[in-house]
């Protein structure tokens, strides 16, 4: 049957998320059969499933196999969560065991899909696969649904988890509209807005969802259309060969073509799933108006920065407190937490090492700021205070901020120039 | 002078800026719109009449 309904599908058009016409007919189809059924029903939550999988099928680079892989992580984690949520467990002991093998599979998985390097040794090492697939297995999506896997996991180890249903899980892991890149929503945010979806009229969601969606569609057809042949990636002459007036300006057209691009796709994630009745959370408030590194980041992909803290930043807090020689230092312990979590997110980026030190650039970007800060907080001139306090400031942080932030390009651009660049600046 | 400038000035926004932002308050959201579709219809047919496909790069967090 699923073999059947996977053939019918790879026959018909392929498409990227929300860039094709075929998207946007077979997005039509799915919002009319999803909301034309009757309210609050497992009906409804099977039939928003089957939509997730069509729509899955639909990409083209997803096929039976990457299907049957999310297959195994919904049935792994939905596993994992009962064992974790039911009684049978009470040993803490066992239920901590359960939840540290459920992560460290989770994340074993998205190594394996993410770093060709781990998947060449694992292959090449492997009977199962032989010599012939030695090419890169790319299993699109895996960096959110391990994210939003984790998480379930994590919260369902603290019982925070409202209520167990399969349906719900493998909605919540597979809900397209969110699936390549996000916004990383909550388990119990989906289930209550599927509950609450499951109510609402369409006519209250049409609006506001079709109005985002033109938003999103004006970023990504027009305004980067518009910006991308000015980014730096598209100027032809060598970066160590241009003047530094033509590498800001290029550093600027990419870091504002970064921006509508990606909080284009939100807007576009969020829309329509605001037309299936669903709610996803915000990923962006105006970063590039904000006036520090740090201020920034917690207005960029927020959804993703908001995972980090959670999940990476406060647990190695809580650890380096609990240290007697770091209790004293609270600026050191965030400092410290700040660089690794950054560390990590430029890692989770991607495989090369330009993610590591872009990671590592804004980590320790951020920690300079909160040394200027408690800094800030000792000063008591009156000047000084004055300035801090005026729009001038203001101007100046984000001028500051956002040049912070294009210079970090370099490293996703060509790491390798960086000093060249620098160099061509002094 | 100087006075007499701002008075003229006050009397311009009051009388003819002053509806001019009412209607912004009051349509605003649907001018944005207006003007968004506009532009990408444009951009649409524009891309259409070079053959399709050319111009719009994939979105860059696609591949994460």
């Amino acid at each position: 049957m699923l073999e059947t309904i996977s053939n019918l599908v790879q026959r018909l058009p392929s498409t990227e998320f929300f860039s094709g016409a075929p998207f946007w007919a077979y997005f039509v189809l799915v919002v009319i059969g999803i909301r034309l059924l009757p309210v609050r029903s497992a009906a409804r939550d099977a039939a928003l499933l089957f939509a997730n999988v069509l729509m899955l099928l639909a990409l083209p680079r997803f096929n039976g196999t990457a299907l049957a892989m999310y297959a195994g992580l919904v049935a792994f984690t939905y596993g994992v969560g009962y064992a974790l949520l039911g009684n049978s467990v009470k040993n803490d002991r066992a239920r901590v065991g359960i939840a540290v093998v459920g992560i460290v599979a989770v994340l074993f998985v998205l190594a394996v899909f993410k770093y060709r390097l781990l998947q060449s040794l694992l292959v090449r090492n492997s009977a199962i696969f032989g010599q012939g697939a030695l090419s890169f297995i790319f299993l699109i999506g895996i960096s959110y649904s391990s994210f939003k896997a984790i998480h379930f996991i994590i919260e369902a180890y603290k019982r925070k988890i409202k209520g167990l249903r399969f349906l719900d899980l493998a909605n919540y892991l597979l809900f397209f509209p969110s699936f390549v890149s996000g916004p990383i929503n909550r388990y119990n945010d989906f289930q209550q807005s599927s509950q609450a979806a499951n109510n609402a009229s369409f006519r209250a969601d049409a609006l506001p969802g079709l109005e985002r969606i033109v938003h999103g569609l004006f970023k990504k057809f027009v305004i980067t259309v518009i910006l991308f042949p000015h980014t730096i990636v598209q100027l032809k002459t060598p970066l160590a060969a241009l003047a530094p007036w033509q590498i800001m300006l290029g550093l600027y057209a990419y870091a504002l073509y970064f921006y509508f691009d990606f909080s284009g796709y939100t807007d576009l994630a969020i829309g329509s799933a605001r037309l299936l009745g669903f709610n996803l959370p915000e990923n962006f408030n105006l970063p590039f108006l904000k006036k520090n590194i740090q201020q920034l980041w917690a207005n960029w992909h927020m959804s993703l920065t908001g995972w980090l803290t959670d999940y990476v930043y406060w647990p190695l807090v809580r650890k380096m407190r609990s240290m007697d020689f770091l209790r004293q230092h609270p600026l050191v312990i965030s400092n410290v937490a700040i660089i690794i979590t950054f560390f990590l997110c430029g890692a989770w980026h991607g495989e090369s090492v330009n993610f590591i030190f872009w990671g590592l650039y804004h980590g320790i970007g951020i920690a300079i700021v909160n040394i200027y800060q408690k800094w800030k907080r000792q000063v008591r001139n009156g000047i000084a205070l004055k300035y801090f306090a005026s729009r001038l400031s203001y101007a100046v942080g984000v001028f500051l901020t956002f040049n912070f932030f294009a210079m970090g390009l370099l490293f996703l651009v060509d790491a390798r120039q960086v000093v060249a660049v620098v160099q061509r600046f002094f | 002078m100087h006075g007499r400038l701002w008075q003229w000035f006050s009397a311009f926004s009051k009388q003819t800026m002053e509806p001019i932002y009412q209607i912004f308050r009051t349509h605003g959201r649907l001018m944005l719109i207006a003007f968004e579709v506009f532009w990408i219809a444009i951009f649409l047919l524009d891309r259409a009449s070079s053959g399709g496909g050319g111009g719009v790069p994939d979105f860059v967090y696609v591949n994460f």
